[in-house]
């Protein structure tokens, strides 16, 4: 069985999986549309706040929810062991972590339009000045999370307070993307802030540490 | 073939198995029968390549259990370890693409029909009744033709018509080869082991 071969089975496994239940998506936009909305309450005509904090609020809501759905993702994983029937396949455990930060961040990322739309017509931001570098750090931002979170996912699948150590080793974790995506959605939205390169580093280099570091260990962690 | 050499097990500093180390020969039935707490699914889970053992290794061939050595194998566990979101035959499917089945739809339907569940192909497992999902967690794990099949209650769940068929499915997989090692509680009638074995302080002992 060759890895690539492995990686697809998998990938069609959780796409199909969403498509039928759709409890990611459901569960990450309904919950990022409603914190976009309280926070459009609490701070009140947001379209007087600057760039970074419109930026950080977006994103805020974007990890939040994010977290909930890989609950409701590892939720059917375990509900029926199909999880550990896959850790029983003879792949290398390392397909298995990269097929689903594929599709843990393709949900995120659909979720993440949705509460982006809900962000423009709740939060009032400016438009984008740079739409490709808004695009680009939806999506690199979505691929950095969904790889952290599927890392940190397997890291307490083990422990019986999963539910709140996952958010809480998550954003540790995750503080080095979280500044860089907020940072390149801020300059999107203002060019006038200056050059963004060494967010733009911050956040590949966050992603290229995502491919190599569960490549090392995830067999590891998986092993109960 | 698989083997354990030196094998112990330890939760939070207490001993589970200790020591153990036992070959399995090709086309023999093991029965593991102990009471509950002594270590019989932490034993099969440390088999399978689940869990890691404190001390000792597992073995194929001779050399470390890797995702080689897992092609081998065949693991029916207390779970289905299936997908309730999938239909029988979409979980079938999956399997036998990741353990590179060659035809894995071809392969799928065979197995259903070997299973009684062809008319239940195409229901998402969550609708399956426990009877149904244990059928289709034995075809799941013998749909790679493994050369060794660890079994965990293998016949819990099923009524006297589904423990007779897989017990028959068991006899048949070890008439080609295969060595099956099955953790039953009940030593049911259906199903006779060649070696019985059980656990004492956390080491496997053979009782016949």
């Amino acid at each position: 069985m060759t890895g690539w071969r492995a990686f697809l089975h998998l990938l069609w496994r959780d796409v199909r999986i969403e498509a039928r239940r759709p409890q990611f998506f459901a569960a990450s936009a309904s919950f990022g549309v409603l914190l976009v909305f309280v926070t459009g309450i609490a701070l009140d005509a947001a379209e007087h706040l600057p760039a970074e904090w419109v930026s950080g609020v977006l994103w805020l809501d974007i990890f939040y929810a994010a977290t909930v759905g890989v609950h409701r993702h590892d939720f059917k994983d375990q509900e029926w062991g199909g999880g550990e029937g896959v850790l029983l396949a003879p792949v290398d455990r390392s397909m298995i972590f990269y097929a689903r930060w594929v599709s843990v961040s393709l949900f995120i990322a659909a979720s993440g339009l949705v509460m982006a739309a809900a962000w423009f017509l709740l939060l009032n931001p400016p438009p984008p000045a740079q739409p490709g570098l808004f695009a680009f750090a939806l999506g690199a931002g979505a691929l950095g999370l969904g790889g952290v979170a599927t890392f940190v996912a397997a890291l307490t699948a083990h422990t019986r307070l999963r539910d709140v150590l996952t958010p809480l080793l998550l954003f540790p974790l995750a503080i080095p993307l979280f500044i860089g995506v907020v940072r390149l959605t801020a300059y999107a939205l203002e060019p006038t802030l200056g050059h963004p390169r060494v967010w733009v580093a911050d956040v590949l280099g966050y992603i290229a540490a995502m491919l190599v570091v569960p490549w090392l260990v995830y067999e590891w962690v998986m092993e109960g | 073939m698989l083997a354990l050499e030196g094998v112990s097990k330890a939760f939070d500093l207490r001993p589970v198995l200790e020591e153990i180390d036992f070959t399995l020969a090709p086309g023999c039935r093991y029965l593991l029968s102990a009471p509950n707490g002594s270590g019989k699914t932490t034993l099969l889970r440390i088999m399978a390549g689940l869990s890691r053992p404190t001390r000792g290794r597992v073995l194929w061939n001779g050399a470390p259990l890797d995702p080689r050595g897992r092609r081998h194998i065949g693991v029916v566990l207390q779970q289905p370890m299936v997908y309730g979101d999938l239909t029988g035959e979409e979980n079938l499917r999956l399997f036998a693409g990741l353990y590179g089945v060659r035809d894995a739809r071809q392969a799928a339907r065979r197995w259903l029909e070997r299973a009684g569940l062809e008319d239940a192909g195409r229901t998402l497992v969550r609708h399956y009744s426990k009877g149904m999902r244990q059928r289709l967690a034995v075809a799941r794990a013998l749909i790679h033709e493994p050369a060794v099949l660890l079994l965990d209650e293998p016949l819990d769940g099923l009524d006297l018509e589904g423990r007779r068929s897989v017990a028959g499915w068991l006899d048949e997989t070890v008439s080609r080869g295969t060595a099956v090692f099955a953790v039953m509680h009940d030593t049911a009638s259906e199903w006779r082991p060649d070696v019985r074995l059980t656990l004492r302080w956390g080491r496997l002992v053979v009782v016949a």
